[in-house]
């Protein structure tokens, strides 16, 4: 007995792994680029399921590829069906665990508060045992992660003790005997009387057979608001407590075991159960996303600077809203070669060139973040930061002010540049003539290339797709059938101004092989 | 328990959602006019008869079997009328209870489902007393299930067990529930039981099992009210539920009866105000779907007589085999009200009702979908013509093989060379893919390319000029002829030659 009532911390005093933690993070991304890059709304929405501290990973990048790798491991041994559900299953037992001591925080009457505390140890244990088997075997049917495998020895060994095993026996035993009794009650007036069950035949099966004739078509919902079944009140208070009186034998050792046995939680395990809601978050906001057909994938990552592919990439926030409106989402391709270290970006306006520009961003900054990328097939260097400079014209009125505005910050970012950095620079120098933008922003590109960033400029200037060597030029297309409609692709190829007149053309599908195949597809 | 008047094995089933498209063709044929004259001002009769009329029945069984079924209501039309009258009482039994289902706690729906079931059990036994007082006139297999219904599932036996139970769901001596203890003590699990009879002693109402303990709410304390009032309709939950439905099913029985009835009540409507303007109708023959025939002398537009309230133009329509009717000819030369007739004719016969004309065999389809012309469409984001593409491509979407299309000058609303590329494409696909096309058009490039394709032969019906026929609007067998009859009208409107 005595070890039942030792402190359950004791157990885990070893090892404490953690899913997290990354030991050499970069510099933060500031709310300005988080912005920018919209990376804010994922914040959000990472905060609401995983709150505030643990949305903030998000915004600091790692700068160690092995420290990506562990993370991403994490990522994929969750995104397993098995591995998933062994902690889904986890993470449910503690919220029911805590859910239930919650319960017991003001009785009607002491037996509840015990029966409670029976439960919430019962849902932790069984909770742990479960994981304890169901996490190793799925992190051997594959993907490993070395950070989850750390976790499933410590749960192992927790499990296999010998005083976890006498703890188990206990509880197991008296719950069995609460879910036994059966008591009868009869309500006559204010008067409520209980009684042992004796087998009282059930009424509503009579009324049934009575009526089963007519049972031909149901119209559905009867109109009872049902009541709500559990809240303890005054009434079920006294039925259970003369319930108890009536089954002394089940009731003494509920007491019993509540005196002994106050806490049977162990701190590694509530650890995990934190951090791995990032993961979670994250991978709830992938999943519309897949289910919709989109791509997702792992991005392979390399320390030195060099050839950029991202296949059917798109921008993760966007085509979250638009999954969610059921509206159709379009994938571009990057293909930069290791010298290609410039995209300018021109085109008709709203053809998709600012989402092009933020995607890169994003892409870069994710994957340094250890996550899964919105692509087929990504392969980039880490970046050392992700710097973007968008217009903001609601801050000042006058041209002059928003223009020095809009310099001061430019000085800033190509301050904080590097070689590793990326830069995403969409519309700047816009409240000028096209004369000074093309002016200003070639002093910019001029900078930006003697640094080597790699740099996405997004701009109405066309002549500034040829800026140099390493100049790779990409154009929103429109729909050759209909100048009027936007196809949000990006292809590479020389900027072609605005030569786009194309005659309308057929698009109901009544050409006679059409129809045939329609109702081909039908018969 | 179950109503077979409008299908030989099972109820009217009117849950389904209208085809799409219906209320595009309940337009185009004017159906409301139909639908008006038969509903005689009686909006659920109307629901009903629509309803029917929009899904048509694609074997031959059911039609036969309505037939049968209208036979016995012309021969005994006070069945019907006793049967209306019980029916159309029985479905307002829930107003009618005195109790009113708004709380809808359990134990209120309990007692409201007593009272419910306490008149519906009234309305049972004048059902049955109706039954009775005419089973021996009817002869169609729909009518006779409802007697041996009526007979085997409403004996006396039955409507005793039926008023014992309502009784005993009044509940006087208390509740008697078993319960489980859920988590945290609360009680789960709570059955309504009946108490057993060798528990209770004498000058005692405890039906329990002794030892028993017991605590009595105090005087005043509101929650403690409150809690015991949860607890019991916990209880009854289950019962009230059953209770409710049952109430329900019993009123559902009822309702397709009352239901079933309303098309039959539809149809001797009809048979009123058409003898009333004169013209005849018939029960048509039918032959299996996919059979393209339609055989049919002095076919009529019934709308148009419920317009005008006069006998109108009847033609003589053989399609026997072809898939395919090509009407040509003047303007205002009949050729709408044909197409119209032809469309009306074959939901009416669809739907079990007789059909305006004097004789007829049709094969049946398995849908009508109509595609009219509509130049008064205001619809801005569309051309004309791309609307038209608009609507067919919605039909070609819902069209099954079996089915037959009305096209009322389709791709006409654009000019004559844009109509003419888009049209013969469209109608031999249609035909070659199993669809029956009727179409009535003035492109005299499809008309003439659909006259000299042998692999899909059509039958050629032409509108005459007006000084031909003096206005008769009845349609001859005649090949497209080249010019547009258009001149005509337009010299005739305003008196003067056209100057081209």
């Amino acid at each position: 007995m005595s070890s039942l009532l030792a402190d359950p911390r004791e157990h885990a005093a070893a090892p404490e792994p953690s899913v997290l933690a990354g030991a050499s993070p970069g510099p933060a991304l500031d709310a300005a680029a988080l912005h920018d890059l919209a990376l804010d709304q994922l914040e959000q929405r990472l905060a609401a399921t995983a709150g505030d501290d643990l949305a903030r990973t998000l915004a600091v990048p790692l700068t160690d590829p092995a420290e990506v790798a562990r993370r991403q491991a994490v990522f994929r041994a969750l995104e397993q069906p098995a591995t998933r559900a062994a902690v889904d299953g986890l993470l449910a037992g503690l919220a029911a665990h805590r859910s239930a001591l919650g319960s017991a925080a003001r009785p009607h009457t002491p037996v509840e508060a015990e029966l409670w505390h029976v439960h919430a140890a019962a849902t932790y244990l069984d909770a742990l045992v479960a994981f304890a088997a169901a996490l190793p075997a799925a992190l051997d049917a594959g993907p490993d992660a070395d950070a989850l495998r750390e976790l499933a020895r410590a749960c192992g060994e927790r499990v296999r003790s010998a005083d976890f095993a006498a703890l188990r026996r206990r509880v197991d035993a008296l719950v069995d005997a609460v879910r036994g009794v059966t008591t009868t009650v009869w309500v006559h007036g204010a008067t409520v009387t209980v009684g042992r069950y004796d087998d009282e035949p059930d009424d509503a099966a009579a009324v049934q057979a009575t009526f089963a004739r007519f049972a031909t078509a149901d119209r559905g919902d009867h109109r009872v608001t049902m009541p709500r079944p559990g809240g303890m009140d005054e009434v079920q208070g006294r039925i259970l407590a003369m319930t108890a009186q009536l089954h002394p034998d089940v009731f003494a050792g509920v007491h019993a075991f509540t005196a002994e046995v106050p806490d049977v939680t162990d701190p590694f395990v509530t650890r995990f159960a934190d951090e791995v809601r990032f993961y979670l978050a994250y991978l709830d906001v992938l999943a519309p996303l897949r289910r919709a057909g989109l791509p997702v994938c792992y991005p392979t990552v390399r320390t030195r600077p060099g050839a950029v592919t991202a296949r059917a990439t798109y921008d993760l926030l966007l085509a979250t809203r638009l999954v969610a409106d059921r509206r159709p989402v379009v994938t571009n391709d990057l293909e930069l070669a290791p010298g290609e270290r410039l995209v300018v970006v021109t085109g008709p306006n709203q053809g998709g060139k600012t989402t092009l520009a933020r995607t890169v961003g994003q892409l870069h900054h994710l994957a340094a973040a250890g996550c899964p990328v919105p692509g087929e097939r990504v392969e980039l260097a880490l970046a050392d930061r992700v710097l973007t400079h968008f217009e903001r014209p609601e801050r000042l009125d006058n041209l002059e002010g928003r223009l020095g505005e809009a310099l001061v910050r430019m000085r800033d970012l190509l301050a904080a540049a590097t070689a590793r950095s990326v830069v995403v620079l969409n519309e700047v120098f816009t409240s000028t003539s096209v004369d000074d933008a093309r002016f200003l922003t070639r002093e910019v590109l001029g900078r930006l290339r003697a640094l080597d960033a790699l740099t996405v400029c997004v701009t109405f200037v066309d002549d500034l797709a040829t800026f140099d060597a390493a100049t790779v030029s990409m154009v929103a297309d429109v729909d050759p059938a209909d100048p009027a409609v936007r196809t949000f692709r990006l292809t590479r190829r020389p900027a072609d101004g605005r030569a786009y007149a194309l005659a309308l053309a057929e698009r109901h599908a009544l050409t006679p092989e059409r129809i045939r195949r329609r109702l081909a597809e039908r018969a | 328990m179950d109503v077979r008047l409008m299908h030989p094995d099972r109820a009217l089933d009117l849950a389904a959602p209208e085809p799409r498209g219906s209320s595009a063709t309940a337009a185009d044929l004017e159906l409301d006019l139909l639908w008006d004259a038969m509903a005689a001002g009686d909006a659920f009769v109307r629901s009903v008869v629509r309803a029917v009329t929009l899904r048509p029945a694609t074997d031959e069984a059911t039609i036969a079997h309505r037939h049968a079924v209208l036979a016995d209501c012309r021969a005994d039309p006070d069945l019907v009328a006793e049967l209306e009258a019980v029916t159309a009482r029985a479905v307002t039994a829930e107003r009618r209870a005195a109790s009113w289902l708004f709380g809808r706690t359990p134990q209120m729906a309990l007692r409201h489902a007593v009272q419910v079931l306490g008149l519906l059990a009234d309305d049972l036994d004048e059902l049955r007393a109706v039954v009775e007082r005419h089973a021996g006139r009817v002869r169609s297999a729909g009518w006779q299930h409802v007697v041996a219904t009526v007979r085997r599932d409403l004996d006396d036996a039955y409507l005793a067990e039926l008023r014992g139970q309502v009784d005993h769901l009044a509940l006087q001596d208390g509740l008697v529930a078993s319960a489980h203890l859920d988590v945290g003590g609360t009680v789960t699990g709570v059955v309504l039981r009946r108490g057993r009879p060798e528990n209770r002693r004498r000058l005692r109402h405890n039906p329990l099992h002794r030892p028993t303990l017991s605590w009595t709410v105090p005087d005043r304390d509101e929650g403690g009210f409150r809690a015991l009032g949860e607890l019991q309709d916990r209880a009854v939950a289950a019962v009230a539920v059953v209770a409710l439905r049952a109430a329900e099913h019993v009123q559902s029985f009822f309702d397709a009866l009352r239901t079933e009835l309303a098309f039959y009540r539809a149809c001797l409507n009809l048979d009123a105000v058409l003898a009333e303007r004169g013209v005849t109708t018939c029960l048509p023959a039918t032959r299996p779907l996919g059979e393209a025939t339609l055989l049919a002398d002095a076919v009529y537009d019934p709308c148009l007589v419920l317009r005008t309230g006069r006998p109108a133009v009847a033609n003589d329509v053989r399609l026997d085999g072809r898939a395919l009717l090509v009407v040509t000819g003047a303007n205002h030369g009949g050729k709408s009200t044909l197409l119209r007739a032809l469309g009306v004719l074959q939901l009416m016969a669809q739907a079990g009702m007789p059909v305006a004309a004097r004789a007829c065999t049709l094969g049946l389809v398995t849908g009508v979908h109509t595609h009219w012309a509509r130049e008064e469409d205001a619809e801005l984001r569309h051309g004309k013509l791309d609307e038209e593409l608009v609507r067919m491509s919605a039909i070609v979407e819902d069209v099954r093989p079996g089915a037959l299309l009305l096209s009322n000058e389709s791709f006409s609303s654009t000019n004559e060379v844009e109509g003419s590329a888009i049209a013969p494409g469209v109608v031999r696909a249609l035909l070659d893919a199993g669809v029956r096309v009727h179409l009535v058009t003035h492109l005299y490039d499809l008309a003439s390319d659909l006259l000299h394709d042998e692999s899909r032969p059509g039958v050629f019906l032409r509108a005459p000029r007006q000084s031909d026929a003096a206005a008769s609007y009845r349609l001859e067998p005649g090949e497209p002829l080249s010019t547009s009859f258009g001149r005509d009208l337009y010299e005739r409107v305003f008196g003067e030659p056209a100057s081209a």
